[in-house]
């Protein structure tokens, strides 16, 4: 056998194969999933690189721009003074503000600024100022000298602001004073680091575990599903071409061929959605994550490999599948069956739920192990609980027959025989609906973890009162500075400052404040202090509720702005601002006075708002698991489908001829309801149950997650009115292949 | 030709010798014995069950025997693995399936076509000789096998069988879907085979006017194929 016949040989093979894709049964519907799962896993992969790309170039940038602590063994000369501070933008999470001011001459400048902002100046990151231009960010820590560039961001859109304060910053604590950024320049000093994603951000392996888990996992679904569609022809034809004496490299060659032309044509068209992500930066829609095209150049170039990896990865599953098709027995080729392989599956099923739902146990309270053990059951969960749920159906559909057979139900009886002979058929019919109700189950858990306490933060504020604002000024302050700030105040917002009780717990909570602030709050404005008992105003008891320490009564001092002033200076006093109508306080144009009046601006935020803060990073991440979420459970909706159409083409063709004998289609719907609701409906119960079970463990340390009762009836529902409208297809398939079998 | 030879003749393309195998507890072969010899053809009948298609996937190496040898042109089936048996099924073996067994998605000459290229032979052009030995058979060209008729089917499936010369030729109920002068038009080719290309030929049928154009008739009866009359042999 010449080197030139063996090529020559292979090309053939490869051709029959592609010929035998175009003309097969359900040859379109095949070739068009085959072309959409390859594009599902070229792009999953090309996330995964695009992930891995950002954090990779995130850490570079952040190592550069960590500060470097001036200690006795500098050498260096130039001096920055350093200190971090930050803000939030209402209801969004919190951000750094950093205040700097050259030491000397020479002073180093942080990554991303490239000239020292003027005394009263502040540098801004792109992202902040289009986030807060609703509420005038660019104006509210001085006057705008320029942007950030992006060598000195976490990412495009992180948000940070270098603030110079308009007066002199001293070289004592808390300020520090910095030499240098980035290794380079020395030790990096902990602590000082600007910007909030190394406390916020999830670690790499999670987010590609959730990319995995919610992505990828469902398009190897998409492509599983796609591979077996038309399965009974494949496995004739690998039967006969054994009996021709064809060898495994034969078979291969025939499947890759099969599949070569849709599964290029998907792998390659996921470019056009990669490519724009290299040259400009992308904004992720619904969570407003901006890529950087930088990363995506310096780091992602395994990006270019996606969509070779998918195209290998695809057909290697098409040569895997056609091998795992089973060698033939006999001169009758048609009756390879694959029946026992379920049977082993499906006792495998059990011990994968166990170690999914109580493995994590094992691992204590280590969360990464916890994390991967899941992960790992739920791998097995997804390969051994269709065939689990097609094992039980096989055996109902034997007392399905026998019913059907006593009681003359011609549907029942043939729907019984087919799911009890074909369990693989039935484990291809539900494998998309079980693995989507796993993954819309863990997204859901993900979710919850990330948002629960958040959410119940918000539930709790969301009663609250907001038309209030407390002004909690950063580091010391001065009476002078307080004055000036209370000068600030935009008209129609008045302060009153509330101070404890002398001894905790006990005594008065003074409240000063002038004759509008009083009045606003339904207190006494009277010459001489009042003692009042009972706050009737709503903005006055969330104060009291979030911030005192104590205390019995309320002593109301009606108070000028020089006291007011100065009863604002101690920390242990609460500045708040109300409107005197009722409404909203200004709290933009009340934080932008800050930075005018103290050298390192305020707090500004309504009571228990800082609890908030805490959860929004997580509700933010949990943007992800919903996109991520919904696009997964959207691809498993595609397989759904599609394994439906090629189970139905293949039941439709085998019923065909019954329609001669019954001259009708009733015996269509009747089986279809038996061999696609019956199983789909158990599919459900089952995969709602196993999955909520199997979603027990993603929850933080020491709190379990439940599914709610009512989502879990909800998604049978759904799963159930998904499976009559399949029953239904079904039925119309069958009946039209009849028709057409007739004609 | 008898049915206890103990050793192969030269000129013996098949030699199967105390072959035994049994399916949970049916006995399908009791030290069964069977020599065919180059350009001889034999009937194999038997009721329903007895094996006799069991008898045609041993000899392909498709179903292991629990006892015995089966040699095909000198090399025994039940001792060769993988790569030695795709070997002796393209190279030596044609088959010739119940329904024909062609790929419906397939041109008949892409049918024919896959058994050559499947036999890795040096001889060029596979293709010609396929569409040669398809006109011969008289198959009408066609885009897909789906467009043929039964007989033509068959006769598709019969160019395959011979498209590597194959020094054995297993027939496997070929005429068993066909109308009857599709039926004896297939028989007649596929018993002119041993004598026009000196290969053997081995027929499992129920039909009798087929058996009864085959040098030999054989029945297989308890495990054992005896010799047996044409009628009886059907009928049985």
């Amino acid at each position: 056998m010449s080197g030139a016949g063996h090529g020559n040989l292979s090309l053939r093979l490869l051709r029959i194969g592609r010929d035998a894709g175009r003309r097969s049964e359900a040859a379109g519907t095949r070739a068009a999933a085959l072309a959409l799962s390859a594009f599902a896993v070229a792009l999953c992969l090309g996330l995964l690189a695009m992930v891995h790309a950002s954090y990779v170039g995130k850490e570079l940038r952040r190592d550069a721009r960590t500060p470097v602590a001036q200690t006795e063994r500098s050498q260096a000369t130039g001096a920055t003074l350093w200190l971090v501070g930050s803000d939030a933008l209402k209801g969004q999470r919190i951000f750094s503000v950093v205040f700097i001011a050259p030491h000397t001459s020479n002073a180093p400048l942080p990554p991303g600024v490239d000239r020292w902002p003027g005394p009263g100046e502040a540098v801004l990151s792109p992202g902040l100022l289009k986030a807060g231009a609703g509420e005038g960010i660019a104006g509210r820590y001085g006057r705008l000298s320029g942007t950030i560039g992006q060598e000195g961001l976490d990412d495009p859109g992180e948000w940070l602001a270098y603030v110079r304060p308009a007066k002199d910053m001293k070289a004592q604590a808390p300020i520090e004073t910095v030499v240098g950024f980035g290794p380079e320049a020395g030790r990096p000093a902990e602590g000082l680091q600007p910007g909030t994603g190394i406390d916020n951000d999830k670690p790499e392996w999670m987010f590609q575990g959730l990319v995995i888990g919610l992505l990828l996992v469902p398009s190897l679904v998409l492509l599983f599903t796609a591979l077996h569609a038309g399965a009974h022809g494949r496995d004739r034809r690998g039967a006969l071409v054994d009996a021709l004496g064809g060898l495994r490299r034969d078979r291969a060659l025939i499947a890759v061929g099969e599949a070569m032309r849709p599964v290029t044509w998907g792998a390659f068209a996921s470019i056009p959605f990669f490519a724009p992500a290299a040259f400009v930066d992308v904004r992720v829609p619904f969570v407003g994550y901006v890529t950087s095209s930088a990363d995506v150049r310096q780091h992602g170039w395994p990006v270019l490999l996606a969509p070779v990896a998918a195209l290998v990865t695809a057909l290697a599953l098409a040569v895997i599948s056609d091998q795992l098709a089973g060698r033939v027995k006999g001169t009758r080729p048609a009756n390879a069956s694959r029946a026992r392989r379920q049977r082993y599956l499906a006792v495998l099923c059990a011990p994968a739920i166990l170690l999914a739902s109580r493995g994590p146990e094992l691992a204590g309270e280590s969360s990464q192990y916890r994390t991967w053990i899941s992960w790992t059951g739920l791998a097995l969960v997804v390969l051994t609980l269709p065939a689990g749920v097609a094992v039980v159906v096989a055996k109902l559909g034997g007392a399905l027959e026998r019913t059907g057979r006593q009681r003359g139900w011609a549907g029942a009886l043939i729907a019984g025989r087919r799911i009890s002979h074909y369990p693989t058929v039935t484990a291809r019919l539900v494998t998309g609906v079980t693995v989507a109700l796993i993954v819309f189950m863990q997204a859901l858990a993900w979710q919850a973890m990330f948002g629960t306490y958040n959410a119940k933060i918000e539930e709790i504020l969301s009663t609250a009162d907001r038309n209030v604002a407390e002004i909690g000024p950063r580091g010391t302050v001065s009476t002078k500075e307080a004055a000036a700030y209370l000068e600030h105040i935009p008209g129609g917002n008045v302060p009153v400052v509330l101070a404890p009780p002398p001894t905790a717990g006990d005594g008065p909570i003074t409240i000063s404040g002038g004759c509008a602030a009083l009045e606003s709050l339904r207190l006494p404005c009277s010459p001489t202090p009042a003692r009042v008992d009972v706050a009737l105003d709503r903005r006055l008891q969330e104060l009291l509720h979030w911030d005192t320490q104590g205390g019995t009564y309320l002593k109301v001092v009606r108070a000028d702005h020089a006291e007011l002033a100065r009863q604002s200076v101690p920390s242990t006093n609460t500045l708040a601002v109300v409107r005197a109508d009722g409404g909203v306080p200004a709290v933009a144009a009340l934080k932008e006075a800050s930075y005018r009046a103290y050298p390192r601006g305020a707090q500004v935020r309504f009571p228990g708002e800082e609890w908030l803060a805490d959860g929004i990073p997580d509700r933010d991440q949990g943007r992800w698991i919903r996109l991520f979420g919904v696009l997964g459970v959207g691809i498993l909706v595609l397989a759904i489908g599609l394994s439906g159409k090629a189970e139905f083409l293949r039941q439709g063709r085998a019923l065909a001829p019954l329609t001669v004998l019954t001259g009708g289609y009733r015996v269509f719907r009747s089986s279809a309801a038996w061999a696609i609701v019956a199983p789909l409906a158990l599919a459900a119960l089952a995969g709602c149950v196993v999955a909520a079970w199997t979603a027990r463990p993603v929850a933080r340390p020491g709190m379990a997650y439940f599914v709610p009762g009512d989502l879990m009836a909800t998604a049978v529902a759904v799963v159930i009115a998904v499976s009559v409208v399949m029953g239904l297809w079904a039925a119309r398939i069958a009946g039209r292949q009849a028709r057409g079998w007739r004609a | 030709m008898s049915n206890s030879d103990t050793g192969p003749a030269p000129d013996h393309v098949l030699h199967i010798q105390d072959l035994d195998y049994s399916v949970r507890d049916r006995t399908l072969f009791k030290g069964l014995q069977l020599s065919v010899g180059a350009g001889e053809s034999v009937a194999i009948t038997g009721p329903s069950g007895s094996g006799k298609s069991t008898l045609l996937s041993s000899i392909l190496g498709l179903v292991k025997p629990h006892g015995g040898s089966i040699r095909v042109t000198g090399a025994d089936v039940t001792k060769l693995r993988g790569k030695q048996i795709a070997k002796l099924r393209s190279e030596t073996i044609g088959t010739v399936f119940q329904f024909g067994e062609l790929l419906p998605e397939l041109s008949p000459l892409d049918n024919v076509a896959l058994a050559a290229l499947l036999s890795r032979s040096d001889r060029a052009g596979g293709y010609r000789q396929a569409q040669e030995l398809l006109d011969e058979l008289r198959v009408p060209r066609a885009e897909t096998t789906e467009e043929l008729s039964g007989g033509e089917h068959q006769r598709t499936a019969v160019a395959r069988a011979l498209i590597n010369s194959p020094e054995l030729i297993l027939a496997d109920e070929p005429t068993g879907s066909l109308d009857p002068d599709a039926t004896a038009r297939i028989a007649e080719l596929l018993f002119d085979l041993p004598r026009r290309r000196r290969c053997g030929l081995v027929l499992v049928t129920h039909d009798v006017e087929v058996a009864a154009r085959a040098d030999r008739v054989l029945r297989l009866e308890a495990g054992s194929l005896v010799p047996a009359r044409v009628r009886e042999a059907v009928e049985a």
